[in-house]
């Protein structure tokens, strides 16, 4: 039975060459997006889940509230007395907990020097909270000398080569600081499916030391650069941690002055590790994490991409089913029944998906490579390694060899073998109903992604050319050492002498760096001081920082160098603070009372609105002063026609002043188009995956339009006989099609509308939501379809009539 | 009579229209014995494959009551009709009708597929039908590469590797010319010899005298039944 199934398939294949490679080909290119989208899921859902005990340990995470209880701001990190309190205050619930302290350092062994971005001082718990395998030294010792360092497989490659690293000294500079350590431990490289990953552990002792020692450090509450992680107990819920967590909160920190406790104020949130990849975006994390919208988006599109081909395969097989009615009849006379029919029609289909499927893992292969790249990840389609992929692979091709052929099998095997036999035989109205609501819903998803991905190349387009409110372009931002900052005057005058630098200002942050300080604030308002009780970020600025960047004076003035009280006493808000504290204009807040932390004083000035952050952001109330040792970065406006011998110049004065710190900087306009990065991938994805699920719609409709005509042969001749002109006749068969794009088109507008809404609302600047795009994507479906209609017509139209009316 | 093999008591077969009753069939009473030839005459669209495609239980009829070796088709359900089918009919067309993927060799086996036939048995059972049609060098070719009347030989030799006891024939040589009509007459002729009853239905006199009773059907009603000798 089976034999004569598969060569019944064999010889159906062969003998309708086109429609199966149309039907395959269509049906490989989505399962190939579907397992390409699948791998990366899979991938997206597995971080963190290496740790053995990954469903205990949580990252713990500060939040700041406003008095009216809404948020402020939301860290990823904590500050460092936290970890060790939570421990000695919840000993029965908390089994570890473990800080870890991220800095940019250079490291050297002799003459191999490297800055080393992924640097942590750690808790030497570290090791048992997370369990990454150490392949030389005792986890449980490595990190109690305050030099002990350890090092990845792959780090240690790249200062000692083939050396043993183990018992090495090190040299670490923080900084100015420079500091010997010693590898006392090499562990295997981080995994990459981790939501931070590391090159180097150093003690957490140093730190400790840098912060006047144990006691100083468990004051201090205000520095939350802290990773922190606990690690639960067994059978302890989450939840028994904290409903504890305010009380624990207003035991530590003390209460405002008003007497409000501390927890009504700032709180603590636990994090299960698992989610954080995929759930937490923070004002600070690690490292940027990916978003499970993301994932949903992917998912979405590989199960759309799947179901237009599932939709194909369908389609064509049931068009088919008309030529194959008279062996179906047959069958039923020589004494088949309706199961063994609707088991061989799927056997059929199935072999068909199996076909597509080997081809779908072919190319897979092809495009892993590509596909990696894209996403940042390394996938592998390995089969010995991973025996569930064939499995998985072989569950879906059954599952689309059933879904798609069960509709053909039904809808033939319910074939009267008597009609058959009369050939009376017509294709029923409700089964090309069916094939035209399928055409419909292909065109919908197509036109859908079609119309997803101009939107979303309009807003990014829309955040690269956005006038930002100051000069972006053409700024270098270097890190702001000691040797530059203590004599910056000295050093301003010997920088700005170049021809090719135009200006250059110090600051805590730069545009392009998110806004995370801030302090308390009181404002004169009517003539009286009131407390801010919303959050105003501050930037510590240089005299020339306005210049520099290119941001315009809304009222009063800018920071005067001659007048000395500016370093103390002055103030410049941007006109969002202006608003947000109560001033009814720029002009009004000159003057007025201001006092910002410690420092007391005036507003003497007021910016225009910028866009400090990335547009995913909104733009917040900033005050802007000038203070001393604030100073992160430096900003240096170049000259577009003198840049290479502005930075060549740089480099070399970098190097006087810095002696063995490599020159490193970057540009604001690149800062700003890594933060758009993954719209740009979610920008890539749409245009990929628009392109084959309008190549697979195409595949089908050439497939569907072919038979129509071939029905409809006769009717043509009959016509033509008749008078009727080429044009008419392709006008005829194009038009039903053009219904159905045309539906389409409807079905799609609404869920294009919702769902981009969505995606636009969470940049705090985007493009208005407008029709546009989808009428062109329409029009775009339309013209692709019209044309590939069109060759069939025409062949069709231009036949002799004799040929087609003759009956066999 | 009581064993006649085929008995029909008053069958109708109709169509409604919007107001009136078009009668195809009308009060058919027939009987046919085991072993009989039986030749369905008339002109177009006088109801003889009606007759057949009932007979066949291809169709059902409107009214009445057909009986098959006495048991009443009218009252069984799908599945036993099948089976019934299966165990006493061979069905033979005008246009062959064979499935044009499958060679000689397997059209002919496709019926006992169905029938659960054993591997080597449906060897055994095939070969010796190609040995007495003289097709064995064909075996492996398609449809298409045949002529008309070998594929009619096909069509005859699928029809009959299932032993069944009635063999229907739709004008088995409306296709074919004279030279090829004669010979699968011919066979028909063996095979009623064999034992096979065979109900033909046909335009052509010469055809019609291969076999043993004539009945001539006029606007669906049964004119005339007359037994004859055979033609050789």
């Amino acid at each position: 039975m089976w034999k004569n199934t598969l060569k019944i398939a064999y010889r159906n294949l062969v003998k309708q060459r086109l429609y199966s490679t149309i039907n395959i080909l269509g049906l490989a290119i989505g399962l190939c997006a579907t397992i390409l989208i699948l791998l990366f899921v899979k991938d997206e859902l597995s971080y963190d889940k290496y740790h053995e005990d990954h469903d205990r340990i949580y990252r713990v995470s500060r939040e700041w509230l406003n008095q009216d209880g809404t948020s402020s701001l939301h860290l990823g990190h904590t500050a460092p007395p936290f970890a060790p309190l939570l421990k000695s205050d919840f000993g029965e619930i908390i089994e570890e907990s473990v800080r870890l302290l991220n800095t940019d350092v250079i490291a050297r062994f002799d003459d191999k020097v490297f800055p080393e971005e992924k640097f942590f001082f750690a808790d030497h718990e570290v090791f048992k909270v997370f369990s990454w395998k150490m392949l030389q030294g005792d986890p449980n010792t490595v990190l109690n000398n305050p030099d002990g360092l350890v090092i990845t497989e792959s780090t240690a490659k790249k200062y000692f080569g083939e050396m043993d690293p183990m018992g090495k000294q090190m040299e670490i500079q923080i900084g100015t600081q420079r500091q010997e350590m010693m590898v006392r431990g090499i562990i295997e490289d981080v995994p990459r499916n981790s939501h931070f990953t590391f090159d180097m552990l150093a003690s957490f002792k140093p730190v400790e030391l840098f912060y006047g020692g144990y006691e100083p450090m468990m004051q201090n509450f205000g520095n939350n650069a802290f990773s922190t992680f606990i690690k639960l107990k067994k059978e302890v819920t989450p939840t028994q941690l904290s409903d504890q967590l305010p009380a624990f909160m207003d035991r530590h920190l003390p209460a405002n002055s008003q007497g409000i406790p501390a927890s009504t104020s700032t709180r603590l949130h636990l994090w299960p590790l698992k989610d954080i990849h995929l759930h937490s975006n923070l004002a600070s994390e690690i490292e940027p994490n990916s978003n499970i919208e993301y994932v949903y988006i992917y998912f979405a599109i590989a199960l759309f991409i799947l179901f237009i081909a599932c939709i194909n395969f369908m389609n064509l097989s049931t068009a088919k089913s008309a030529n194959r009615a008279m062996e179906v009849g047959l069958r039923k006379v020589m004494g088949a029944n309706k199961g063994l029919l609707i088991k061989q029609f799927i056997g059929e289909s199935m072999i068909m998906a199996c076909l597509a499927l080997v081809l779908a893992v072919l190319f897979t292969y092809l495009f892993l490579e590509p596909f990696s790249q894209f996403t940042g990840k390394e996938f592998s389609l390995n089969f010995v390694e991973n025996p569930q992929f064939a499995l998985y692979g072989l569950g879906l091709v059954l599952l689309v060899g059933l879904i798609s052929g069960s509709y053909p099998a039904f809808f033939l095997s319910g074939f009267e073998p008597v009609n058959v036999m009369k050939g009376t035989y017509k294709i029923g109205s409700i089964h090309e109903k069916l094939r035209s609501v399928l055409v419909v819903f292909q065109f919908a998803i197509a036109i859908s992604l079609i119309a997803c991905l101009i939107i979303v190349t309009n807003q990014l387009e829309y955040m690269k050319t956005k006038d930002l409110g100051y000069q972006k372009d053409h700024v270098v931002i270097l890190p702001a050492p000691p040797a530059l900052t203590q004599t910056f005057e000295m050093n301003y005058n010997r920088l700005i002498r170049h021809p090719g630098i135009t200006d250059l200002a110090l600051a805590s942050r730069v545009p392009s760096s998110r806004l995370l300080d801030s302090q308390g604030a009181t404002a004169e308002l009517n003539g009286e001081m009131i407390p801010i009780n919303f959050r105003i970020a501050d930037v510590h600025v240089s005299h020339t920082f306005q210049n520099t960047l290119g941001i315009e004076l809304a009222a009063g003035r800018d920071f005067d160098i001659e007048k000395a009280s500016d370093s103390l006493s002055s103030f410049i808000l941007n006109e969002n603070a202006v608003r947000a504290i109560g001033w009814s204009s720029a002009e009004e807040a000159i003057q007025k009372q201001f006092n910002y932390g410690n420092r007391q004083g005036v507003i003497v000035g007021v910016y225009e609105d910028f866009h400090f952050e990335s547009l995913h952001q909104p733009i917040v109330p900033i005050v802007f002063m000038i203070a001393q040792n604030r100073f992160n970065e430096v900003a240096i406006r170049v000259h577009p026609d003198q840049f290479d011998e502005a930075i060549g110049y740089l480099n070399t004065e970098w190097l006087a002043m810095n002696p063995g710190t490599p020159f490193q900087y970057s540009m604001i306009e690149d800062r700003l188009l890594a933060q758009y990065e993954s719209d740009e991938k979610i920008q890539i994805l749409f245009g990929t995956f628009s392109g084959l699920a309008i190549f697979i719609s195409i595949l089908g409709l050439l497939g569907m339009a072919s038979f129509t005509t071939q029905q409809r042969f006769r009717e043509i001749g009959i016509r033509k006989i008749l008078g009727a002109s080429v044009l008419s006749i392709i006008t005829l068969l194009e038009k039903e099609f053009l219904k159905l794009i045309f539906w389409g088109l409807l079905i799609s507008l609404p869920v294009v509308w919702y769902g981009m809404s969505a995606w636009l609302d969470q940049f705090s600047f985007h493009i208005p939501m407008s029709l546009i795009p989808m009428l062109i994507a329409g029009v775009t479906a339309l013209i692709i379809a019209m044309v590939t209609i069109s060759v069939l017509s025409w062949k069709a139209a231009t036949v002799n009539p004799v040929e087609s009316i003759k009956t066999e | 009579m009581e064993n006649a093999l085929i008995k029909w008591i008053e069958i109708d077969k109709y169509v409604d229209f919007k107001f009136r009753r078009q009668f195809i069939l009308r009060s058919i009473n027939l009987e046919i014995n085991e072993g009989e030839f039986v030749t369905f005459m008339g002109l177009s669209g006088a109801g003889k494959s009606t007759i057949l495609n009932i007979m066949g239980m291809l169709d059902q009829a409107s009214a009445g009551t057909y009986f098959v070796n006495n048991v009443n088709v009218t009252t069984l359900n799908e599945k036993n009709r099948l089976k019934l089918n299966k165990q006493y009919f061979g069905y033979i067309f005008q246009a062959y009708h064979l499935i044009d993927e499958l060679t000689v060799y397997e059209n002919i086996e496709t019926p006992l597929l169905y029938r659960n036939v054993s591997s080597s048995e449906r060897k055994s059972m095939v070969a010796e039908l190609l040995d007495r049609f003289g097709m064995v060098a064909k075996k492996d070719l398609f449809p298409e590469q045949l002529s008309g009347g070998q594929q009619q030989l096909v069509g005859v030799a699928r029809a009959i590797i299932t032993k069944p006891q009635i063999l229907l024939a739709d004008e088995p040589t409306g296709n074919l010319h004279s030279k090829q009509a004669k010979e699968i007459m011919e066979v028909f002729k063996e095979l009623n010899e064999e034992g096979a009853t065979i109900i033909q239905v046909t335009h052509s006199e010469d055809n019609a005298r291969y076999g043993n009773r004539i009945i001539e059907l006029v606007d669906g009603m049964i004119k005339n039944d007359k037994k004859t000798t055979h033609y050789a």
